[in-house]
């Protein structure tokens, strides 16, 4: 494993490369493609498992920091969306010449937003999306993500003073430590997957943990997997029974989930 | 598996209570009586919830009231799946 910094278009973006094991013969590249914030600091331990386990395959797996984000320059509050979708074409661009080989990506959470609109925007970037328990609408996902100041006012018990309305008004919204711009909210709001259009030639694979047994996927990714099967895309989709590591404060792994992800390589 | 018992599923793994969740009852007390319930654990598992049982929670949902029991927890929800 190799930690670098690549120049991108704001600073340096902070990454972790993992060649493939042993010198395998390289099978591939598979670019990460992060969630946001907490989501983030709560599944790193997931992240490079993944990562490790894909590199004993024999992909070579690059893990970046988003600009402002981790270990790379920048605050978030100076991030966007476009910033963002420029930090990952830098790094595919190191990929291709570090070790040129075809390039997958793999997108996790509110990742799968950023990536599924740098693809439409970039038809022929990769042939291969792996979606990792993805957000399906960003507006949703900025709500739910504003809601955690919202609870720390119901666990505390005193009357909500602070509304959707007047977290608003301010320019930068500080949430559980993290500083959100305004722009950053608008850019992931206008984001959601039912309204990509995604080449045909694209393959998706898409993970989701569910809670109960039998495992089935949620009805909100349900209608889009539907739509994107009527409208004849190449996707692929499984539920898993397993943890929502993304959720929680003591690191678990997802065990299931991650042979699941392998297995989608091994066709 | 009934509502009640994808209500506890989701409070065992999300607050990471293990068996804990087991001896849950209508009358048990959550918020300020389960430790692991803070303002990130309650967005955490409010998000599960929406995403596990299909619903929208709004803001003025989410009191102290909404979360007091384990009862009213899975009252809430009962209400919110109602069309």
């Amino acid at each position: 494993m190799k930690p670098l910094f690549i120049k991108s278009i704001k600073g340096n973006i902070f990454a972790l490369y993992h060649p493939p094991k042993d010198g395998r013969a390289l099978k591939g590249n598979i670019l990460f493609i992060p969630p946001f914030a907490e989501e983030l600091n709560r599944s790193r331990h997931m992240i490079s498992h993944q990562a490790r386990r894909f590199a004993a395959m024999g992909y070579g797996v690059l893990i970046l920091d988003l600009y402002g984000t981790g270990d790379s320059e920048g605050i978030l509050e100076d991030a966007s969306i476009d910033i963002w979708q420029k930090d990952i074409l830098a790094a595919m661009s190191w990929l291709s010449e570090t070790a040129p080989a075809p390039l997958i990506f793999w997108a996790m959470r509110s990742g799968a937003l950023i990536a599924a609109d740098l693809i439409q925007k970039n038809q022929g970037l990769t042939d291969l999306l792996i979606l990792w328990s993805p957000v399906t609408n960003g507006e949703k996902f900025i709500n739910q993500f504003k809601r955690i100041k919202l609870a720390g006012q119901a666990s505390k018990a005193t009357s909500s003073e602070i509304t959707r309305e007047n977290l608003s008004s301010e320019d930068i919204i500080e949430i559980a430590g993290y500083g959100l711009s305004q722009k950053m909210i608008h850019d992931f709001s206008a984001l959601a997957l039912n309204k990509m259009n995604l080449p045909k030639s694209l393959a998706i694979k898409w993970l989701d943990i569910s809670l109960s047994a039998p495992p089935r996927l949620s009805p909100a990714a349900q209608i889009i997997i539907e739509e994107w099967q009527n409208d004849h895309m190449d996707i692929t989709a499984e539920a898993v029974k397993d943890v929502s590591f993304w959720a929680l404060q003591e690191p678990e792994f997802a065990q299931d989930y991650s042979a699941h992800t392998l297995a989608f390589l091994k066709d | 598996m009934s509502l009640v018992e994808e209500v506890r599923e989701t409070l065992k793994v999300i607050l990471q209570i293990g068996e804990r969740a087991n001896s849950l009852d209508r009358d048990s007390p959550l918020l300020g009586h389960i430790p692991e319930l803070d303002s990130m654990a309650v967005a955490m598992l409010i998000t599960a919830l929406e995403d596990h049982f299909d619903i929208v929670v709004e803001d003025d949902d989410i009191s102290a009231e909404t979360f007091e029991t384990f009862g009213r927890l899975c009252d809430f929800i009962k209400e919110k799946q109602a069309p």
